[in-house]
């Protein structure tokens, strides 16, 4: 279905994001392949921040290629299913020994809202 | 050879868990994510598309692909599975037609929908993309 119909709007999707804590992040791994792996997500105040594990393959990923997508979908119902995607790079922001957290710089946000469709 | 406790987790996890996170590559190079529903059969990962959409593009320029399987969000031990595999795009008929698959109906599509989707997939406007895995990990709390 064409996309731009059922899009949020930008302050429905930074809402939707604010409320979510946790998002896949997809990645591309050295091989060239796609890769994806859970993460924390915090946003606020307008900005993606997320994080995984320091030495498992998203971060690794990120060193080779910073282009990166994060996804956040919630599926209640057929009718009620909701998603944001925001693609952008990835920029370093943290290290706790075990965690890196990193935020989405040049973010493009893409949504999908089918309680938006016409039926 | 007994395949390796962590193989058999990630299948029963398949078998049981059907909210999948697909990537693929965009043109340009960069990754992009497309949340489904998928089926786990025959040893691959099934999922229902239409022809003409990005993600059937994507993954007919690369087929190299990854599935993120996931819990809920909010599952107490929320867990998943790491799928990294090649896709390819399957005619309709080559489809598991076992009843149990047809029937296969995740939790909140009604029947409505279902019936849809099978009609698109005979008129050809809806395909099946199965996904054989190239190797496996988990993720999350897995007991």
């Amino acid at each position: 279905m064409p996309r731009q119909r059922v899009a949020m709007s930008a302050d429905e999707a930074a809402a939707f994001l604010v409320a979510k804590r946790r998002a896949i992040v997809g990645t591309r791994a050295p091989d060239g392949a796609p890769d994806g792996e859970p993460a924390a997500l915090a946003c606020a105040g307008g900005e993606v921040r997320f994080s995984v594990p320091r030495d498992g393959p998203t971060a690794r990923n990120l060193r080779h290629d910073p282009r990166l997508v994060v996804s956040v979908e919630e599926f209640p119902s057929y009718a009620g299913i909701k998603g944001v995607a925001v693609h952008g790079r990835a920029v370093a922001i943290g290290d706790d020994g075990e965690r890196t957290s990193f935020r989405v710089a040049a973010p493009r946000v893409e949504s999908f809202d089918f309680a938006k469709v016409r039926r | 050879m007994a395949p390796r406790p962590e193989t058999t987790t990630a299948e029963d996890f398949l078998r049981a868990h059907t909210r999948t996170f697909l990537l693929t590559l965009r043109p340009d190079g960069a990754p992009t994510c497309h949340p489904m529903v998928d089926l786990w059969r025959d040893g691959a990962l099934w999922l229902n598309t239409y022809r003409r959409s990005a993600k059937v593009r994507n993954l007919t320029a690369e087929p190299r692909v990854a599935c993120v399987v996931v819990t809920d969000d909010d599952e107490p031990r929320f867990r998943g599975v790491v799928l990294r595999g090649r896709a390819e795009v399957v005619a309709a008929p080559a489809a598991p037609a076992g009843p149990d698959a047809r029937a296969a109906r995740p939790p909140g599509v009604g029947a409505e929908v279902t019936e849809r989707v099978r009609d698109r997939l005979a008129e050809g406007k809806r395909v099946l993309v199965r996904i054989v895995p190239e190797a496996m990990r988990l993720v999350g709390e897995h007991a």
